[in-house]
This record gives structure tokens, sequence and C-alpha cells, in this order.
């Protein structure tokens, strides 16, 4: 596999996807939370439909970032290829 | 020379810095039990009796995210401590479930941003209960476990309760941790005893996998005569081995960080060096503290130090002397002054413990001597490095790249002859030079106690390559000056360097016409009065005119583009504090007989009034009223730039901390001209300024200070 650094995004534009990526993330681990004691039926089922919502939401934001980045920086596409963000850097690569 | 390309040795993997940086840490110890029963731990007052229950956990949980004032920020690290938190990971487990179920349905901010904290003896780390816990939140976690080094270094110290070494049991957890949480460091923790197998416990780690040792010594008061120099050749040791097999590129022990030994910097002055107090430890009865060391397990000498509960709250009065908290208040003169102070740690905890009263403002100094021999070790490691590899030392990169900040100069008066640079002169015709010898050991001084070298004037006799790598301020005209100084507009033009423009009485009306022709090649200019003890109200009027007419000239040139800096004139502009005279806190004087001076003047003025010499080096008395805080006619005032010339203080007020009459008049023209300078300047939009400046209604602050406490009489 090979790496190729195509570009990079402001340290705001960074913020704004791993928001969004460790929300994405948060709300995965929490499906195992589910089987703790914690929660009473109605409350576990409240939280199970804020789940969907919230994950369905936080994947179209993400998807959006990347379509918003790309109209903006028209990073270097390869078919194939997959770009990914270094969160350290800002630097924005891509992998094929 | 080749160029760095990889160099890892020194550098630690950097800690989760959330959304803005240095995010708060929320700690819980979860339980006063430990597995272990480790001879150096702090936490003196462990028991198997007292562990925190889930209500206590979760009334803490609900507080903490119901008060977004005290607890803001847009990340948050929960820290799980014992003890061993891993003894009770069941209630771990549980107390995390609610944390991250009340994060995401009161849509808290930190449900995007926030990590789990673990620092475990490993001893557990193996079993299904922490295991299915990893599983459980794997992207959210951070576990370090302890493991000090090679097998006697290890047992020696991290014992069972039956007194046998846990080394064989957590070692052989390290792979499974180092597969989950690749590239993480260990601390290993160095103690009076085990300082012998500092080395091969390094080595030890490293080869078990481990190629981040964040190791470092304990601050108690346990060390003895003779432990420094064993540490010292114990990473001599260590240093030849890294070297010998190239492990730098792979490996990586704190104690060789570059940035360590160094003097400080102004801006070091005022930070903590841990963040007791910007954190919040709970333990296991609910009740709050500034961290886990100021728990009650903790503290061996002084009662703990409680700031609140999940009922009251956090009470902000006992954590505003943590925020107060900063190197220069806690620290001896010593450690301030220190010039290989850089790297030198302290724990808040540790220091109140230790303290003579209750207090946190008292720095323990127990690691001095070892700290000292790091550095030694440390510079020795970086020298070989750049011999041996041809690589650029990373400790020679960072010391250039920070000169200019931690820098104190040395001036060498080569001669009673010297054309000025400030406020003196040579009055009883002495005609002494600096010998070679005094040069030489001049030269040594400052390599020795870290200063920059600076020569007033050269001397004959003294060859170019002995002087030409250093800074030299002289006469106008002369080959190699960093600064030219002028005594009339018809020397030679330097027309690289910033000049000094002399002014006295004899030419202060021609001032204008001289800055003018200098101006034509020279971007900067420093104006100093030489005979200021001598200026009468006819003088300050001519100046007046002249800076007047200097005023409607500069702010012409500034919209042609040309930006000329004119210091008393100028330099306010980008000053939000005092910048003034540093004689004899950062610039010292060495004349001719070998005595160091605090500037020229007080060696032309009168030779005995020395403050040390090249031998025994620099003895202030009273060195207190050096600072701006013990000068109270300055440290009201907003003339930045102002000389505050020690040497006019004390001849005419015979106190160095007290301006005269004529130093603040004249300051006070330079801003009233400065601040008509700006206001030409901010109509045009031609310039920005970090310092806008106001009108005020006196030339003298001590009209200030004494109107001031009049008020306060009358109130």
């Amino acid at each position: 596999m090979t790496r190729e650094i195509v570009g990079r995004v402001t340290e705001e534009e960074k913020n704004e996807i791993l928001e969004l990526f460790e929300r994405k993330l948060g709300i995965e681990e929490l499906t195992a939370t589910l089987e703790s004691e914690l929660l009473t039926p109605d409350k576990k089922e409240v939280m199970q439909s804020k789940m969907i919502t919230e994950l369905g939401k936080a994947k179209l934001n993400l998807q959006a970032w990347w379509d918003n980045m790309y109209r903006k920086y028209k990073w270097k596409a390869v078919d194939g290829g997959n770009w990914y963000i270094d969160f350290q850097t800002c630097e924005i690569y891509i992998t094929q | 020379m080749k160029s760095n390309s990889n160099v890892k040795i020194g550098t630690m993997p950097p800690s989760w810095e959330g959304l803005e940086g240095m995010p708060k840490t929320i700690t819980f110890c979860v339980t006063e039990d430990c597995n272990l029963a480790c001879k150096y731990c702090y936490m003196t007052g462990k028991n198997s009796f007292k562990k925190m229950t889930f209500e206590t956990a979760k009334t803490a949980v609900d507080y903490i995210l119901s008060d977004r004032e005290a607890f803001d920020g847009k990340s948050i690290v929960w820290e799980f401590i014992g003890g061993e938190a891993f003894v009770e990971i069941e209630l771990v487990d549980k107390i995390t479930d609610y944390i991250k179920q009340q994060m995401f349905m009161l849509d808290h901010p930190w449900f995007n941003s926030y990590r789990l904290s673990f620092s475990s003896n490993g001893l557990l780390y193996d079993t299904p209960e922490v295991q299915k816990y990893i599983k459980k939140n794997k992207y959210h976690l951070s576990i370090g476990l302890s493991v000090d080094g090679n097998k006697i270094k290890h047992d020696l110290q991290r014992v069972k309760p039956d007194g046998s070494g846990s080394y064989d049991d957590v070692v052989k957890n390290v792979p499974l941790w180092l597969s989950q949480f690749p590239g993480s460091a260990t601390k290993a923790t160095f103690s009076h005893d085990d300082i012998p197998y500092l080395k091969d416990s390094v080595i030890s780690l490293w080869n078990l996998g481990i190629k981040n040792v964040s190791a470092n010594v304990v601050f108690e008061d346990v060390w003895k005569d003779g432990d420094d120099l064993i540490m010292e050749q114990q990473l001599k040791e260590l240093a030849d081995c890294v070297i010998e097999n190239k492990l730098w590129e792979d490996y990586s022990v704190r104690f060789f960080d570059p940035a360590i030994g160094n003097p400080l910097k102004k801006e070091d002055m005022d930070k903590n060096f841990c963040g007791s107090g910007k954190m919040l430890a709970i333990d296991c009865d609910g009740n709050f503290f500034p961290c886990v060391r100021f728990y009650n397990i903790s503290l061996n000498n002084k009662k703990a130090v409680c700031i609140g509960n999940s009922d009251s709250g956090v009470i902000q009065d006992r954590l505003r002397p943590f925020h107060g908290l900063n190197l220069k208040s806690q620290s001896p003169l010593e450690c301030v002054d220190c010039e290989v102070a850089s790297g030198c740690a302290w724990c808040t905890g540790c220091n109140y413990d230790l303290a003579d009263t209750d207090t946190i403002y008292q720095r323990a100094v127990n690691i001095c001597k070892m700290h000292k021999a790091t550095v030694r070790a440390n510079k020795y490691f970086w020298d070989k490095f750049e011999r041996v590899t041809g690589l650029p030392s990373e400790r020679t990169k960072l010391l250039t790249e920070e000169a200019p900040h931690n820098g104190k100069y040395l001036q060498f008066i080569t001669s009673d002859n010297i054309t000025p640079h400030c406020s003196y002169k040579n009055t009883k015709g002495t005609k002494d030079i600096m010998s070679n010898e005094i040069f030489e050991k001049g030269i040594e001084f400052c390599t020795a106690n870290g200063f920059t070298p600076v020569l007033l004037g050269i001397h004959e006799g003294l060859e170019e390559d002995r002087y030409n790598k250093h800074i030299i301020i002289d006469k106008a005209g002369q080959a190699c000056n960093a600064v030219s100084i002028y005594d009339s507009c018809s020397d030679v033009k330097d027309d690289e360097v910033p000049a000094i423009l002399l002014i006295n009485r004899n030419n202060v009306q021609h001032l204008f016409e001289l800055t003018e022709e200098l101006s034509g090649t020279v971007d900067r200019i420093n104006f100093v009065i030489e005979d200021l003890d001598d200026w009468k109200d006819q003088d300050l009027h001519r100046y007046k005119l002249q800076l007047d007419k200097l005023v409607t000239y500069i702010a012409e040139k500034y919209k042609q583009g040309r930006e000329i800096e004119i210091n008393v004139l100028t330099d306010i502009w980008n000053l939000k504090s005092m910048r003034n005279c540093d004689a004899g806190t950062d610039s010292f004087s060495l004349a001719p007989n070998g005595r160091i001076y605090m500037c020229p003047a007080f060696y032309f003025d009168d030779p005995d009034s020395h403050i040390g010499d090249i031998q025994n080096g620099i003895n202030i008395k009273n060195p207190q009223l050096l600072q701006l805080e013990n000068a109270p006619i300055c440290s009201i005032c907003d003339v930045y730039n102002c000389n505050r010339c020690k040497y006019l203080n004390k001849k005419m007020t015979n106190e160095i901390n007290t301006p005269s009459k004529i130093q603040c008049v004249i300051s006070h023209i330079e801003r009233e001209k400065s601040l008509k300078l700006q206001g030409l300047l901010k109509e045009s939009g031609s310039h920005r300024f970090l310092n806008l400046l106001n009108e005020i209604d006196y030339c003298d602050p001590l009209e200030k200070l004494l109107e001031n406490r009049e008020r306060v009489y009358e109130i």
C-alpha cells in the first residue's frame, strides 16, 4: 500500500472532523453499555432511539465534511484510493 | 553535516490533547486497596477496607456534568486510580457506563471528546474482566503499566504484601499490553536503593519492547551523598550504549530529553510544573481534592487539603492558591537563578507534605543534585552523539533557538578609552587596557556560566580571531560592529547595523538634524543621553522642540513606507510591560581590572563598586531591589521603554530602585511625543500597534503614587 500526502486542512477544520469522528466512535461504544442494569427498560429504549438517530447524523456530517473539503481544496483523487486525515499534522493523504 | 532524519531519543509520545489542548482530568479513587505494597509509594495509608460506592461516584458525576461553569472545556479525561483500580474493575465498569450514558443523554460536549485513563501495576491486566473492559472501551482508553526496570530493580521496590517481587507477574502481561496499546510508555521510578541498576533497567525495558521510558527520580528526602555520582555514571554508560548500538532512532528515555539543563526563560517563571488545582480528584468518600497527592492516604506529615464535595461543590477560595502558584513564588532563589534549571521537576503535593508550614508555596529541593547529575550526563550524551554520528545535536539546536530568550550578557570593557555606549564616561583620565589573560578568563567565565560575551570596543593587541566571533559595540566605522556608536553624524556610517546616537547638553539643539542625517542610511537609532544628571529646564525644553520636529518627520517617513525605529518614540508601541535596562539582572560588565560591575557606569564612577570578579563570580547584595515589583514608583508607571538607569538612580537618589525626577520627566516627555506620533499614524492607518497609548495628566509617577495613597487614607 502506498501513501501520498495530497493536502492539508486548517486546525479548525481538523477539529470539526475530529469531533464528528469521536462522536461516531462514542456512540458505537455506547452499544455495549445497554447490557448494564443502569437503565430502566423505558430509558434504555429512549437511549437506543437517540443512538440510532445521532449515529446517522454523525455519519452524514462526516461525509459532508469530506465533500466540502474536497470542493474547497480539490485534492488529488485516484481510482480505488481513499483519503485519510492525520489528526496530529492536519495532513490529508491518499492510499491505494 | 548530515540532517537529523529520525532522532527519537529523549522524546516521549504526545499526551492526548483533546480539542483544545490540556484537557481537565477528573480522577476517581475507587479503592484504597492495592495488590502490591511498593516501598516507594507515596500512598502510605493504603488499606483493604475502603472503596468507593457506585452511589458516591454517581453523585459526583451528576454534579460535575451539571456545572458547566466550573467544569468547562470541550474535552475531558476520566481517570481511575486506587490503590490499584483494576482491583475494582466491576465498579469501574459501572461508573464508566454511567458517565458515557449521561454525557450522551445530556448532550454534553465532553461526549465528543473524552478519554478513560488508568495507571496500573499490571498484575490483573490479562484477567477476563479487565480484558472485557478494554474491548468495550478500546477507542477511548489509555492504560499505562508500571514496570520499573530489570528484575532486580523492579523487585527491590515493587513487592507484593508478602514481600516477594512482582516483576514476573507484570512482565508476562507486557506483550498483550503493547499489542493493545502500541507505542505506550512506562514510568520507571528510581530511588536511592536502585540507582546502581539504572542503565540495565532502561535497557531491559527496551528489550521488553517498551521503547519509551518516562523515567524519573522520587522527590522525597531519600538521597544520600554520592548518589548523584552513581546516577551520572549510570547515565553516561547508558549514553555510550545508545550511541554504540545506534538505539537513538527507535528508543527513548526521558533523561536524554534535549531540553533539560538550560536556564529558565522568563515565561517559565509564571508556570507551575504540575496541574494540581486544574484537575479534580475524588476520594472514596466523594470528597474533592486538587490532586491525588492531597488525599489523606497520600500525606505523611500534613492534613488532607479538601476543596469540597458533590453536595457543597468546589470551594473556589481553596483553589485560589493553586491558581496563583508559579515557579517563582514557590522556589528558592537558587532554583530561579539556576543555570541548569529547565526540566527540574517538583510535585506540589510532595512540597506541601514536606514544607515547614502548611503551605504549597515551599518547593522541596531534595532532587537538586540528582537533576544536576542528569544534566551533566545529558550533555555528555548529546556532545558524543554529535561527535560520533555527525548529526546535529538536538540539545545544541534547542540552545541555539532559545538563546535570545534566556541570554545573559557579559560586557567586556576592553579599555578605559572605549567610546561610551550609554550614560557613562571616563572622567578620571585612566588608561587601563584589558589584558589578554583577563580577556581569556572572561570568555571562560561566559562559557561556564552561560553568558554571551559582548565586547565594548576592541583594544589594540587583541588578535582578530579572538574577537571577531563575538558581539561588538564600538564607534561607527569599525569592522564587525553589531551596534555602532555615533558621537556625531560626521562619523562613517554603518548602514547595516543599529545605531546609538549620543546626545548631550551641547548637541541636543541639533538632534533633529543629526537624526535626519543618520536615518538616511540607518533603520534603527537609539538615543542615549550622556549627561542627564546635568540637564536643566532649558535642556528639556530644547529636547521637546527637537522631538516635536522628529514626530512630524517620522510620521511622513512611515507614510512613505519607511518604518524607522527610534527607541524613545517607537519602542513603547510594542511593549505591554516594562522592558528596561537589564544591568545587574541579565547584563553585567567585566572591567580591565578583572572585576565585574552592574554596568560600565559603576566602574568608571568608582572602581570599588564592583559586584564580583571572574574568580569568585557575581554576588549582588539586596538583589531584590533590582526587581520591578520592589520599585514602588516604577511599578505603577506605564512608560515601558524607560531606561530605568540603575546607575543614575543610585547617583541621584541614593537608592537603586528609585528614579530621579529628571529621569521620570524626560521619559514622560518621550511618552507624550510617542503618543502624538502614534495618533498621526493611526489617522493614516499606516501602522498597527500592540500598545495603544492614552492621555495621562502627570509627568512624574510619584505624583500618581502619592495621590493613590491619599485616596486610601481618605477611604
